[in-house]
């Protein structure tokens, strides 16, 4: 158990994580409060890093749940191993047992398959573990008001052995792509925490802590070229996973600083659709790569301003209106 | 528990606000915050306001509200917030794509007339776009009833198909493909174990509720015969469905639908949609059908239909805004497009362009026989 916000951010950046301190409160309130935490954003900006770092912090089991449309109690809870118990009675058939004893203990636990959410209501280590409920915008409203039930009182009752109490309340990390709004209930149950591309100087330590070979002039060009290709018209901005790759497949291409070829050659790293591809061609890349290269100070002064600016001027207006 | 005292009403106080701007706030959100306080140094200005904010809200989208009122609220000393609104009426920014005060709808009013005219020239150009065989006479009540009854069948073959689908969630019955081993094995407990009989299972059928947007302006003129047939057919097959017609304004048309023969309707419609073959503004129109119909979509089974060739007149980055808000919300957003029948055409309009990103289907329908194709092309898609 933590015991301060700060202790959460030294913790994750022990495990090559930077939180910020908005995400290591929610953390932080989490594990105090016994609530799941709700995390939402784009692809690729370490939502599911979260659940793995704090696991890792804790020193907790990861049991992760990923969904899907369909996914059901089966898949999700238990299920009984059928084919197990068949044979079990033939066995005991064969042995000539006693008819009355014949599958008596074929409900047993032995015959129980454990899936994600038993397992982790079930688990009784010395430290909670760490539930990972990963890209609930794919399933769909049934699964949601199931979760609803397990997550307000973690039992689970099995007709044939009774209720199982949870011995530790897990951790529960919840993830959302945003490809749809999850029902609003369930996020209420939650803390919700959304997680935004990371700014320079946040990407940077991100960078230098994955990747610690890399030379600093690249890391910091970088970083900067990823800010440069999110501030475009792209339809899937690339996250800090492509960074990464991208990174990675600079080092291994042995290069100390970006020039428009290089940069060319693996915007296959950076983006995933051919249209994005194309559409990075289109615009000048050295001239790009040029920018990069200046004093960071220089490039980055006004725009992040400028966007919250307008953004919360929008938000007053609302605010007014409704006074 | 910590004694909070004053703490507490302040507390409350602000999630008032809050529920007041429009950021749904729980009591049992509430409580948390205030469980939350006991953990936290609340001397702390910035800790206080994360634990508030990963209590307080659900979605990213209510955040610059939050911090709007977070900082006006927590703030020393405390303005009045009466005399605040006041005086941010009077500087408040003028251009602001994200606002629809009442003071903008009434210009937008006093413009629309204008509008309506200089599309009507321009509307000779987009009607050069469409097949010839589409009647372009606007006086829909002269059907004839072997019309209708041919429109009726090719209909409803394609509401029946939209209206429902195959789930992925499976039905436990006699029936099925697949062998539901929990079932089967309990069933077979009679027999003593031995699978005598095989329950199985089969995939569920899902109903979807239809929400229909149909565009009526002047480029659109000689397609709205099919379209108000549609409109009917659809409301004819399936249950749930409501609908609405748009030019520069948005008319909600789902009660007409339901109360009225297909000949009342039509009169009906006629008087009550005042800017039939008016300009165009799909992005307000389908601002305003989000506002309008929000309530009652669920993500899970709704079916949005656009029906617009997409020729825009308002601001293509609010169309954008708007098919990103109903894309979220929707199980699948159809687009229509009765231009995409014409050889040759393609969706370069800017108005399109953004706003083909948040659209699941794009499809042609300028008349009957398309839509019996586009029955054939979308089964095999829609059923998987």
């Amino acid at each position: 158990m933590f015991h301060s916000i700060q202790a959460i951010q030294d913790a994750f950046a022990n495990h090559h994580y930077i939180a910020d301190r908005a995400l290591a409160t929610t953390v932080f309130l989490a594990s105090h409060l016994n609530k799941p935490i709700f995390l939402e954003g784009e692809s690729g900006v370490g939502k599911t890093e979260v659940a793995r770092v704090l696991a890792d912090a804790t020193g907790g089991k990861l049991i992760r749940l990923q969904c899907y449309e369909g996914l059901d109690a089966n898949s999700a809870l238990y299920e009984w191993n059928y084919t197990k118990q068949m044979l079990q009675l033939r066995i005991d058939e064969a042995r000539g047992i006693d008819k009355d004893r014949i599958g008596v203990d074929i409900f047993g636990e032995v015959f129980l398959l454990k899936r994600p959410l038993l397992e982790a209501i079930q688990s009784d280590g010395a430290v909670p573990p760490v539930l990972l409920i990963d890209e609930v915008d794919r399933s769909d409203s049934e699964f949601e008001a199931f979760l609803l039930e397990i997550l307000s009182d973690f039992q689970i009752t099995i007709p044939e052995i009774g209720t199982i109490e949870a011995k530790h309340i897990p951790c529960v990390v919840l993830t959302s792509n945003r490809t749809r709004e999850v029902h609003e209930a369930l996020k209420r149950r939650c803390l919700y925490q959304w997680i935004d591309y990371p700014s320079v100087e946040k990407e940077l330590s991100i960078v230098k802590t994955k990747l610690p070979h890399i030379n600093d002039a690249l890391a910091q060009q970088l970083c900067n070229m990823m800010q440069f290709f999110r501030e475009g018209d792209y339809y899937k901005k690339p996250g800090i996973a492509e960074t990464l790759d991208w990174g990675l497949a600079l080092i291994a291409l042995g290069k100390d600083g970006l020039d428009s070829n290089v940069v060319e050659e693996t915007l296959g790293c950076i983006f995933k659709f051919q249209d994005d591809i194309q559409c990075a061609r289109e615009v000048n890349i050295g001239e790009l790569v040029n920018r990069a290269k200046l004093p960071p100070d220089t490039i980055f002064e006004k725009i992040g301003d400028d966007k919250s600016a307008v953004r919360s001027q929008a938000a007053s207006l609302r605010v007014f209106n409704n006074l | 528990m910590v004694n909070h005292g004053t703490l507490l009403q302040e507390i409350t106080v602000f999630c008032r606000l809050l529920k007041q701007i429009g950021v749904n706030v729980t009591t049992t959100n509430q409580i948390s915050f205030c469980r939350s306080l006991e953990w936290i140094d609340i001397t702390q200005r910035g800790d206080f306001y994360h634990a508030a904010r990963t209590n307080l809200i659900a979605s990213e989208s209510d955040r610059a509200l939050f911090d709007t009122a977070f900082n006006l609220f927590w703030k020393h000393p405390r303005p009045a917030l009466k005399t605040l609104a006041l005086e941010s009426i009077e500087d408040k920014p003028t251009s602001d794509p994200q606002s629809f005060t009442d003071d903008e709808n009434i210009f937008n009013l006093g413009e629309w007339g204008e509008v309506g005219e200089d599309e009507d020239r321009d509307s000779e150009d987009a009607i050069a776009y469409s097949p010839n065989d589409v009647l372009t006479q606007k006086d829909f009540s002269h059907y004839t009833p072997a019309d209708i009854e041919e429109a009726r069948q090719i209909i409803a073959k394609f509401a029946s198909l939209l209206a429902t689908k195959l789930s992925r969630r499976r039905k436990v019955g006699i029936k099925g493909n697949t062998i539901d081993f929990r079932c089967s094995w309990r069933k077979n407990i009679a027999y003593g174990g031995e699978p005598l009989k095989l329950i199985r299972k089969r995939r569920k059928v899902k109903k979807y509720k239809i929400l229909l947007l149909c565009d009526v302006s002047a480029s659109m003129d000689c397609y709205s015969k099919f379209l108000i047939q549609f409109i009917f057919g659809m409301q004819r097959e399936i249950k749930e469905i409501e609908a609405a017609i748009f030019s520069t304004r948005l008319t909600n048309i789902t009660g007409i639908l339901q109360r009225k023969t297909v000949e009342d309707g039509l009169r009906e419609i006629a008087q009550v949609v005042p800017d039939w073959s008016g300009g165009t503004k799909i992005g307000e129109s389908l601002i305003a059908f989000y506002r309008e119909f929000a309530p009652s979509f669920s993500a899970y089974r709704s079916v949005v239909i656009l029906i617009s060739d997409g020729w825009d007149r308002g601001d293509p980055e609010l169309l954008r805004t708007a098919m990103e808000m109903l894309h979220r919300r929707a199980y699948r957003v159809i687009w229509l497009n009765p231009l995409l029948g014409s050889e040759g055409y393609q969706p370069l309009c800017r108005g399109i362009r953004t706003a083909l990103l948040h659209v699941d289907y794009f499809l042609p329908a300028h008349n009957l026989k398309s839509l019996l194709q586009l029955t054939k092309v979308l089964t095999p898609i829609w059923s998987s």
